[in-house]
């Protein structure tokens, strides 16, 4: 899950799909992904293993007297060559795909679409991965079978005991100083932003602090133990030698984990016991556990909802484009569409539900002063339709529209909280037709805000038979559960908004739980930060470790835009097409003159754009695992969320580790 | 007084088979830089068998190739050519490591924590329960006297309680085959002796040990069979006592005689009549080792000055 943060705005802020259990085409692309990238890495290790194991061989005597390179082992040779054929099968289909163009026959595999060749190609590109994975990896798993934890326990505490008696630990006291000194001492921000501040400070503060000072430590752990000699008391034991990375590794990363925890609770102590401002605390002290729904756009006409496809949002010329906008007007026909196919079975049996917003508003007229934009809700099931002809109950015998019946006998129900003892009648009111209004709510620019939707809207929803055909306009797959869709009333502004702006609350949690929970983010990164500092110090000096790790990790939060460049998506092409245009003073949009010059320059460009998209593979993904926003913003951390990113971390540090394993391996401790 | 002649009986009497512990067949080890290229030959063809039960002494000057040895047998090396078995195992294999125990030349340990921790820490890496290993660390820090000093941290200790320290980690697992690096290295002449003791006393327990030292008389002491190395060359092996007896000489020593110039004329006329002729004739010397250890063990039993200056 990727997502940014910014003190400005109040809800949480999605550029991708969160990964989930559900999306399990996803989830098999993922997996395809992972074996093409780490296949490729492993193919090219057990090319550079296999050649320097053939020019520098250790060899074994067996008792038949011949002699066996140590070295190389049966499914490192097999596995390199069934790799090696199918990526051939792999070429041939680049090769063959290379005639492919827009009219070529596509087929839908995994929910994407392919041409046939493009199919063969990434399904060739997995299974040769998994071949050269299966080769690499296998001596791997073999030597992790003769691991013992006692040994990998020892050299950890020996680690941790290391740490804490060279006095590291008093560093993580420099903590102290951001706890010391209130946030709102610093930032002039609203009442309400006071603990996302506390809390995105803090956590940017550990976060430097536990990882540069565990990099630090793993970096040189390793390299100091070879050059103090100390490791040759150990590789002279039985010790299997990743037995000593795993030991470092699990050894400091025990050690920040008890630091974080003590932070964590500290930071925890001190926002409840901290004069924090009563709306930072409506605002943020919660964890809400949110449920979202699909978001469309759509446009009214003759009462009907319609153009779902065509109409994507207003584009009102913002460089972020993560919000497209709807127009204001009482008679505008646009509308912001927020499905919701399934609903908790309990919102059936609650008086009201929350539903809760936060949007972005873009003004074309400045408005008058302190007031917001007005903004309607209108909550339906798939039984609510409006031209729909049934029996006027008042007049038996004849007919009436749903609309006009909803209008008659919503009179003087507008508007009315579960506080009003009208709320029954509107609770009844929106079970029968399967719809609920709220007018002109006054929203302001990312402030979340709240209104009660009565719980008969689920009843009526929950009556629809299972087999019912999807008779909500604008939704294919809406059978059942309801939708939300939105309105700007006043003229001439704009209201933008995203899918994760709009959720219906299904419960509350715990805030200090959900503060835990978002520590978990920082431990991700410290996994991260610890694996790759320990692997690049079982070959390289200390210093050297320390900062190729360091400037891995930093390259991680700029991903993005590395791969937005890798890609070809940024504008002005590679370096030396940017470096070419600052040369000759040209726009960064212009097309360049297709001279041999800029065609050569383009082509070198087209190269690291090739390399950067294999590093790009390497760089840690950190932002992923930003969890702190989800604390800031009051919204819980779901176990299936933590879950998942723990498999995408083991994902991520497992090829670190084999390459570790290898490196250790080869290396002459005492050379 | 009829004179005695004293003969030392043979010290590998204590080899109890042919079984060989270490095999080298054409050891080989060339250092080379980043790019591949030859820099020194440290190691040459070595071909050596280590018996079972045996003290064996590893002698050379700096740089022969003995340290090299050492590390290609632990498989801190890897070898360039040729191989090398211990236990019948290829070197590399860490498995062998069960059964052996390794005293470097300094002792690496980890200088944080006291003599418990560190036998502890040890005998973990051989997977060795909670009660084998206190059982086990009590024992040996019995064994090599710093008892009083188990919970000083290792910073705190001198060079020759590192050394015994050191020692003891390197026995931690009951081993069958020790492996000394320059044992002797920071003791002081009774810790010497005392670890030369305890070198013997591990072969009469059965035990096979590999030393290497600078120092001739301590290998000469307690070494079994020794190799002599030279710029990576194996230049004399074979037992101790066959390559430093003399057979051009014989020694004859003898008790409650006096030194008169009768004796001396007599003997000579005696070596004289079978061909022979007498070198040297007077009281023989004592090892500095022996008066120290003498004066120690007196100065022990009645504390107090004892040497007075001539008057």
């Amino acid at each position: 899950m990727q997502a940014s943060f910014s003190p400005l705005i109040g809800v949480m802020k999605f550029e991708s799909e969160p990964l989930s259990f559900d999306s399990w085409n996803r989830l098999a692309w993922l997996v395809i992904d992972w074996l093409q990238d780490a296949g490729g890495f492993a193919m090219l290790g057990l090319c550079i293993w296999l050649l320097t194991s053939y020019l520098n061989p250790i060899y074994d005597v067996l008792p038949n007297g011949k002699k066996r390179n140590r070295l190389i082992k049966p499914i490192m040779v097999l596995g390199a060559a069934v790799a090696a054929c199918i990526y051939l099968i792999a070429l041939g289909a680049v090769y063959l795909s290379g005639g492919d163009n827009p009219t070529t026959p596509r087929i839908v595999v995994l929910e994407q679409s392919y041409t046939r060749w493009g199919v063969v190609l990434e399904f060739a590109l997995a299974a040769g991965g998994l071949a050269a994975i299966v080769g690499f990896g296998g001596p791997f798993l073999h030597d992790c079978l003769k691991m013992r934890w006692r040994r990998i326990y020892a050299l950890a505490l020996l680690s941790f005991k290391e740490a804490v008696r060279r006095r590291v630990v008093w560093v993580f006291l420099a903590i102290l100083i951001l706890y010391l000194f209130p946030a709102r001492w610093f930032f002039q921000e609203k009442p309400e932003d006071e603990i996302k501040s506390i809390v995105g400070v803090t956590t940017r503060g550990m976060n430097v602090l536990l990882i540069s000072v565990g990099m630090l430590l793993a970096a040189f752990s390793i390299p100091t133990d070879i050059k103090n000699l100390t490791i040759h008391t150990i590789v002279t034991k039985p010790v299997e030698r990743f037995e000593i990375v795993l030991g470092r590794f699990f050894g400091y990363l025990g050690l920040v984990t008890a630091a974080l925890l003590l932070m964590t609770g500290f930071g925890l102590v001190l926002i409840n016991a901290g004069n924090v401002s009563s709306e930072a605390a409506d605002e943020s002290m919660k964890a809400r556990v949110a449920l979202y729904g699909r978001m469309q756009f759509g446009k009214i006409v003759n009462r009907q909802l319609v153009s779902m496809e065509e109409f994507k949002g207003v584009d009102v010329g913002r460089e972020d484009v993560y919000r497209k906008y709807i127009a204001g007007h009482p008679s505008s026909p646009h509308r912001a569409i927020w499905s919701f196919p399934s609903v908790p079975k309990r919102f059936e049996q609650m008086d009201s539900v929350p539903l809760e917003f936060a949007f972005d508003i873009y003004r074309t007229t400045k408005g008058e002063e302190g007031t917001g934009v007005q903004v309607t809700f209108e909550v339906a099931t798939h039984a609510w339709d409006p031209t729909k002809r049934i029996d006027d109950p008042l007049n038996p015998g004849a007919l009436i529209s749903m609309q006009d019946a909803y209008d008659r006998d919503a009179k003087g129900l507008t508007n009315v909280t579960p506080e009003s003892p009208n709320w029954p009648k509107v609770n009844a009111l929106a079970e029968r037709y399967g719809r609920y209004v709220y007018q002109n709510w006054q929203i302001f620019d990312y402030h979340t805000s709240r209104i009660s939707v009565p719980g008969g809207i689920f009843k009526n929803s929950a009556a629809a038979p299972a087999e019912t055909k999807p008779s909500m306009p604008g939704s294919k797959s809406l059978t059942r559960g309801v939708q939300v869709r939105v309105k700007c009333e006043t003229p001439s502004q704009f209201v933008g908004v995203a899918r994760y702006d709009l959720y219906f609350v299904e419960s509350e949690g715990n805030f200090s739980l959900n503060y835990f929970k978002g520590a978990f983010g920082v431990w991700f990164r410290l996994v991260i930060a610890l694996a790759i500092a320990i692997t690049f110090s079982t070959y390289f000096a200390g210093v050297v470790s320390f900062l190729i790790a360091m400037g891995l990790f930093i390259l991680g939060f700029f991903l993005d835009f590395i791969r937005e460049f890798s890609s070809g998506l940024n504008i002005g092409g590679g370096p030396l097409e940017s470096l070419a245009r600052l040369i000759k003073n040209s726009n960064a949009t212009a097309d360049l003159d297709a001279t041999p010059t800029v065609k050569a320059l383009q082509m070198f460009d087209g190269v690291s754009r090739w390399v950067w998209r294999r590093i790009t593979t390497v760089i840690p993904d950190v932002d992923r695992y930003g969890l702190t926003d989800y604390v800031a913003q009051g919204f819980s951390i779901g176990p299936e969320f933590l879950l998942m990113n723990l498999v995408t971390l083991m994902a991520y540090v497992l090829p670190w580790l084999v390459a570790a394993y290898y490196l250790m391996k080869a290396r002459e401790i005492a050379a | 007084m009829p004179a005695t002649a004293v003969a030392e009986q043979p010290r590998t009497q204590h080899s109890t088979g042919s079984e060989f512990i270490v095999e080298t067949r054409n050891l080989t080890k060339t250092y080379k830089d980043f790019w591949g290229r030859k820099k020194k030959t440290a190691l040459n063809a070595l071909d050596l068998q280590i018996k079972k039960g045996e003290i064996f002494g590893l002698l050379g000057p700096n740089g022969s190739g003995k340290t090299t040895t050492i590390k290609l047998l632990l498989g801190l090396l890897f070898p360039t050519n040729g191989e090398a078995t211990v236990f019948g195992k290829p070197a590399a294999d860490v498995r062998k490591n069960e059964r052996i125990g390794y005293l470097p030349e300094e002792s690496y340990l980890y200088r944080f924590l006291n003599a418990e921790e560190t036998l502890d820490f040890y005998g973990r890496l051989f997977d060795m329960s909670r009660e084998k290993r206190e059982k086990r660390a009590a024992e040996l820090i019995e064994l090599v006297g710093l008892q009083q000093d188990r919970k000083r941290t290792l910073r705190e200790y001198s060079k020759g309680m590192r050394q015994r320290i050191g020692l003891a980690q390197a026995l931690i697992n009951d081993p069958d085959f020790v492996i000394l690096d320059e044992p002797t290295s920071g003791l002081d002449p009774m810790g010497t002796i005392w670890m030369k003791g305890l070198i013997r006393q591990l072969r009469d327990d059965g035990k096979t040990v590999l030393m290497c030292s600078h120092r001739l008389d301590d290998v000469q002491d307690v070494c079994d069979r020794i190799a002599i190395l030279y710029n990576g060359d194996l230049q004399e092996l074979g037992d101790v006592d066959k390559l430093v007896e003399d057979a051009e000489r014989i020694e004859v020593r003898a008790t409650n005689l006096r030194l008169t110039p009768e004796l001396k004329n007599d003997l000579s006329d005696v070596i004289a009549r079978h061909g022979g002729t007498m070198e040297s004739f007077g009281h023989p010397t004592t090892t500095l080792e022996d008066l120290f250890k003498k004066v120690v063990e007196e100065s022990k039993a009645r504390p107090g000055r004892r040497y007075l200056p001539p008057t």
